[in-house]
Parts: structure tokens; C-alpha cells; sequence
């Protein structure tokens, strides 16, 4: 069972400590996009709810009159405070685009003209479709880190001798004990987590994960698997455009109607199917109650403006794994829950850092730091530096881009990844290219400036700097620099702990020497 | 505020079943202990644990409350180890030896 552990967990832990990390990161999506949209209003602006739909109604009816469909959001509680509106063209438009999508000002319904940036969807997104690999490739790699993760997990708990007798334990300064129960305290406290959220990630590819399931049940034909959607989601209309124009219904009553049932500002988005057609219908929905993913959502007829009756309750299956993803996606955590579920994220990700140090050092045990050991150790080592402190830096150096890439750059979104991934790159060859001591101990002091400095840089590029959020209340943008600070301070104390780089004898090669954080310090070799 | 009353209720029990086990009591309370102490320990844990759970359903609803239940246990659970953690190194640490001129 030990083996079944260490290599279920060891085979893919670059993607399952990639997809932690842009994981973690992605509970606060809506706030870093707000850190890395500096233009957008900093609050919520006092508008009604009516007002804020018709204004995005009334743009989309300008600026792209023939749609298959209208969406507008209102500004969430978290994040950015604009209304995005969206349309979906029947023709593309001048640019070749099928769709347009804007933020508009809520009180005036101007566009904000807000920087091209992947912001912290881009994160959120690339820990399930990863990136530079089409989606449909990333999709089973990362389902299948996630099943050697869930693998890893049970025999984690199987092999665990002490559980209980340890639950409490982390003795720090003891080699590899150290790391033994870094491994076992971030994992066992965590466990809750970890199991629901590498369960509820297998189940949201579920049919692609298991298509025999759906073939064996259902069939395999179109018919099958729309018979399916509609026992998960029943009474969901489906309109089919008739070709003749009508006049569009005022959206006065429907709203009106909306908010008599969930109060009022309850309404968070408003859609419209085939706006301007004969088959045109509206739909709204609100904000999920307790465990869910999808509100209550209310349809109109959208020439008569007359209520739909309301969708069937959903059977016991949809509502379960609507849970389940809910559960994995946190939408209804107030702060402090999301705090935790991200601490949680940082956590597994901690848990598989460890896991690959413990392996390392296992192997490094009972051998003298001036013995050479063998090539693929050395390899895994550096494997290791740049896994654990590259990704973070990548993920310092999307923020840095964010500020520093010009505003008019083409395809400027892409290019802050594409910064991340370099950086990345570079750190894989730094790690490579140094004695790994000090490229632990130099890849941490980068890590730790380049959070410390981000505040300082956002001052000097952006008007939105800390001084001036806290001054105006911004918090979600002061948030986002005091952790910055934070985490840069904390990494300075694990600079201070990491050994110190061994000085080589005059006229030889360093041998590769034990490098794992924590190791004793060496103080040099006699020549 | 809510969630923080949780969490050091949560703490308080989880720091009472630590000291049920004796290589954590020994490192917080050198103290004898008696098999009274430790079930009385126990229970009070227990108890505080589960009174976080109640005020978490109570204030967040069955659904979100046990989720947030889960949350204090796991971070409750943290603070201890850290906490023990911290008194491990204290105690390691070599007593000072006097100045004397």
C-alpha cells in the first residue's frame, strides 16, 4: 500500500500542484480580477436594479441589434462593480467576432474601457483546461491527476500508522521526520477538504470521465442525451426562433415581478433568447440559496411579457451533484469560508510539496553531503525546486505583466500568460544551472521581492495604489496588496531558514549535496 | 465575529482533546494526570466541538453550516499543532545561564 501512495501521488503531482495552486487562487477570481482591472469604478455604485438592467439592455440593443441572445449581469458583491453585458451575433460582426462582450459604468451605462487581461479567471480556468493544450486533452489529464490524487488520498489514510497518536504533531528541525510530519499534519487536517475536493472534481467531467455510464444507460443517439438534460434540468425552454420580428415587451413588469419574489437587488442577471423575434423569451435568475449552483430562475414570454409557470423541482440525482460542484466551487462562502477553503487549496498544495521533499530526502538518507549520488536524484531535486517555487513565481510575474505589459499591446491577455509560463521556464533553468542550495535560497528571495515590490508597483503604475484603497475603502484591491505583503514576508522567513549554500573547494566541482529545506546547514568544505 | 466565536470554540475543544494524549499533555501541562482529568478533557472537548458545530448550523443553515463546521475543526486543529509546535521550541531551547560579574 506504501508504494501505491508514494507513486500515485509522485507520477503526476507537477499537474496536481499546478492545479492546487491556480485552484487556490481562483476562490478569489473576482477580487484579482478587480486588482488587475485598475480602471473599473472601486465600488459598488447605489443603482437599481431596474435601471442597471435596462441600461445593459439598452447598449446591447445598440451595438449589436441582430442577436440570438442578450446577457446581463449585474456587479457582484465580490469583485468588479460593473454591469457586463454580453450578446451572442447571428452574423460575425466587422472584426469577425461571433460576440461581444462589455463593462459598462452602473450609474451611466458609458463603457469602461478596462485593460486587456486574463485576470483571476485566467487562473481559476487553467486548473481544470491547464493551458496551451486543447481543452478536450486537458480536461483527461487533469481527470486523471485527480484519480491518482483520490488514490493517494485512501492509501495516505490506510498507511498512516498514527493518525490520532500525531494529529497534533509537527516537529520541526528533525530532518526528515520534519518533513514526515509536514506531509502528514497538512494532509490529515486538511483531510476533509482534500477528499471532497478531488471527489467533487471527478464529478464535474463525470460523463466524459465514464461515457459508458450515459451509452449504457441511455443510448448512444442525440435523442439519449437530451432525454438526459431534460430529466437533470426539467423545464428548461428551449425557444426555436420563428423569423418574424416583433416588437420587444417592456421590461418594467417581468423585473417588477422578479423582485416581488426575491426582494429587492435580489436579481442577478437577466437574459433574453431571440430578442426582437416572435419565439423571444426572458429569462432571470437570482443568487443560489445554501448549498447550490444555479438560483431559482424565473422565465417570461418575451412579446406578452406573461409569466412561465415555474420548472419542475429537480430530481434527487441533479440536486446531489449540483451539491457536490457547489461544494467544490464555494460560490455561497461568505469571506472567512472563502479564506479557508483558499488556506485549504494552499494547504494540499503544501501536502504535495512535502510529499515530493520527503521523497528526495528519503532518498539522500544515510549518505554523507560530499558523496556524489545518482543523476536521476539530482534531476528530481531540481525537478523539485523549480515545481514548488517556480509556479508561485510564474504566478508573481502574471501580476507584474499585468502592470508592466503596455496597454495597447495586441493580445495582451495571452501575453501575461505567456510571461507566467516563461518565468516558469526560467525557473526550471535556473534551478538546472546553479548549485541548489543557492538556487533555493535565490529563487525564494525573488519570490519574496517580487510580492513585497507589488504594491510599490502598483503605486507607480496605477492611481488604485494601497494608500489610496484603504483611504477610499476599496478593500477587495487593499485585500489583494496587503496579502501580496504578507506573503512576501512570510516567504522572507523561509529564506531565513533555508541552509546556506555550500562554498566549493577551490578547483572542484561542487558535489550535489543534500539541498532540501531544512537540511543542516553546511559550513563549508576543508580544502 | 460569528465565524470567530466558532473557531475558538472549535480551538478550545480541539486544545482539550489534545491534552488527552500524553505526548501533547506533556508538552503543554507538565502535570500528573489523573484518568478523571483526561475523560473529563475528552468530554469537554467534545462538547466544545460540538457546540461550534451547532452555533455553525444554527447561524449558516444545515448545508453551509456543516461546511463551515468543518472549516473551524480543520483550522482549530491547526492552531493547536502550531501552538504545540511553539512549545516544543521553547522548551528546547537551553536555559540561560546567569551573568555573573
Amino acid at each position: 500500500m506504501a508504494w501505491l501512495h508514494t507513486w500515485s501521488g509522485l507520477v503526476l503531482s507537477l499537474f496536481l500542484y499546478f492545479i492546487f495552486i491556480t485552484g487556490s487562487i481562483g476562490y478569489f477570481n473576482y477580487e484579482v480580477d478587480h486588482w488587475m482591472t485598475p480602471e473599473a469604478p472601486a465600488h459598488r455604485l447605489q443603482a437599481s436594479t431596474e435601471a442597471m438592467l435596462t441600461l445593459g439592455i439598452d447598449y446591447l440593443q445598440e451595438a449589436a441589434p441582430a442577436a440570438r441572445r442578450y446577457f446581463v449581469s449585474l456587479p457582484l458583491e465580490r469583485g468588479n462593480p460593473t454591469i457586463r453585458v454580453f450578446a451572442t451575433l447571428k452574423q460575425p460582426n466587422e472584426q469577425g467576432d461571433t460576440s461581444i462582450e462589455r463593462y459598462l459604468h452602473p450609474l451611466t451605462g458609458a463603457p469602461v474601457p478596462l485593460r486587456d487581461t486574463g485576470g483571476g479567471n485566467a487562473l481559476y480556468r487553467m486548473h481544470y483546461a491547464l493551458h496551451y493544450i486543447p481543452y478536450d486533452v486537458a480536461i483527461y489529464i487533469v481527470g486523471i491527476a485527480t484519480l491518482f490524487m483520490l488514490l493517494a488520498l485512501l492509501t495516505g489514510i490506510v498507511t498512516h500508522k498514527k493518525i490520532f497518536k500525531d494529529f497534533f504533531t509537527l516537529r520541526l528541525g528533525k530532518g526528515q521526520r520534519s518533513w514526515l510530519d509536514a506531509h502528514n499534519i497538512s494532509s490529515v487536517l486538511a483531510l476533509p477538504f482534500l477528499l471532497m475536493i478531488t471527489y467533487s472534481g471527478l464529478v464535474f467531467y463525470d460523463l466524459e470521465y465514464s461515457p459508458g455510464t450515459l451509452f449504457l444507460t441511455m443510448g448512444v443517439d442525440d435523442a439519449a442525451i437530451n432525454e438526459m438534460f431534460a430529466h437533470l434540468r426539467p423545464g428548461v425552454q428551449r425557444p426555436v426562433e420563428t423569423g418574424v420580428q416583433v416588437a420587444g415587451v417592456s421590461l418594467a413588469e417581468p423585473i417588477s415581478a422578479a423582485q416581488q419574489r426575491w426582494g429587492e437587488g435580489a436579481v442577478r442577471y437577466l437574459e433574453i433568447v431571440h430578442p426582437g423575434d416572435g419565439a423571444a423569451l426572458i429569462r432571470m435568475g437570482n443568487k443560489a440559496q445554501g448549498i447550490g449552483r444555479v438560483g431559482e430562475v424565473l422565465s417570461f414570454n418575451g412579446v406578452s411579457g406573461e409569466m412561465q409557470p415555474l420548472a419542475p423541482a429537480k430530481p434527487a440525482d441533479a440536486v446531489f451533484a449540483g451539491s457536490v460542484l457547489a461544494l467544490h466551487e464555494g460560490r455561497f462562502a461568505s469571506y472567512w469560508l472563502r479564506w479557508a477553503y483558499f488556506l485549504s487549496g494552499l494547504l494540499g498544495a503544501g501536502m504535495i510539496a512535502t510529499g515530493l521533499l520527503l521523497w528526495a530526502k528519503k532518498r539522500r538518507a544515510g549518505r554523507a553531503d560530499n558523496v556524489p549520488v545518482e543523476g536521476s536524484l539530482v534531476f528530481i531535486e531540481r525537478t523539485n525546486l523549480a515545481i514548488i517555487v517556480g509556479l508561485p513565481l510564474g504566478i508573481a510575474a502574471y501580476f507584474w505583466a499585468n502592470r508592466l505589459l503596455p496597454l495597447s499591446m495586441g493580445h495582451r491577455a495571452e501575453w501575461e500568460l505567456h510571461v507566467l509560463f516563461i518565468t516558469w521556464a526560467l525557473s526550471f533553468a535556473h534551478a538546472g544551472a546553479r548549485e541548489l542550495r543557492r538556487a533555493w535560497r535565490e529563487q525564494v528571495a525573488l519570490l519574496a521581492a517580487l510580492f513585497l515590490m507589488l504594491p510599490l508597483l502598483n503605486a507607480f503604475t496605477t492611481d488604485v495604489h494601497l494608500t489610496h484603497a484603504l483611504a477610499t475603502g476599496d478593500w477587495t484591491r487593499a485585500g489583494f496588496d496587503i496579502t501580496s505583503l504578507v506573503a512576501g514576508l512570510l516567504l522572507c522567513l523561509v529564506w531565513r531558514v533555508l541552509p546556506q549554500p555550500a562554498t566549493p573547494p577551490v578547483g572542484r566541482d561542487l558535489p550535489d549535496l543534500d539541498t532540501t529545506p531544512g537540511a543542516a546547514p553546511l559550513t563549508g568544505t576543508k580544502t | 465575529m460569528t465565524f470567530l466565536l466558532g473557531l475558538w470554540l472549535a480551538a478550545a475543544g480541539m486544545t482539550l482533546l489534545a491534552l488527552t494524549q500524553p505526548k501533547q499533555r506533556k508538552l503543554m501541562l507538565n502535570l500528573p494526570w489523573s484518568q478523571g482529568r483526561r475523560r473529563g478533557c475528552a468530554v469537554g472537548g467534545t462538547v466544545l466541538l460540538l457546540s461550534s458545530a451547532v452555533q455553525a448550523v444554527a447561524v449558516y443553515g444545515p448545508g453551509v453550516g456543516l461546511v463551515t463546521f468543518a472549516a473551524y475543526a480543520c483550522f482549530a486543529a491547526w492552531l493547536v499543532a502550531l501552538l504545540l509546535t511553539w512549545r516544543r521550541r521553547v522548551l528546547k531551547k537551553p536555559p540561560q545561564r546567569p551573568v555573573t560579574r
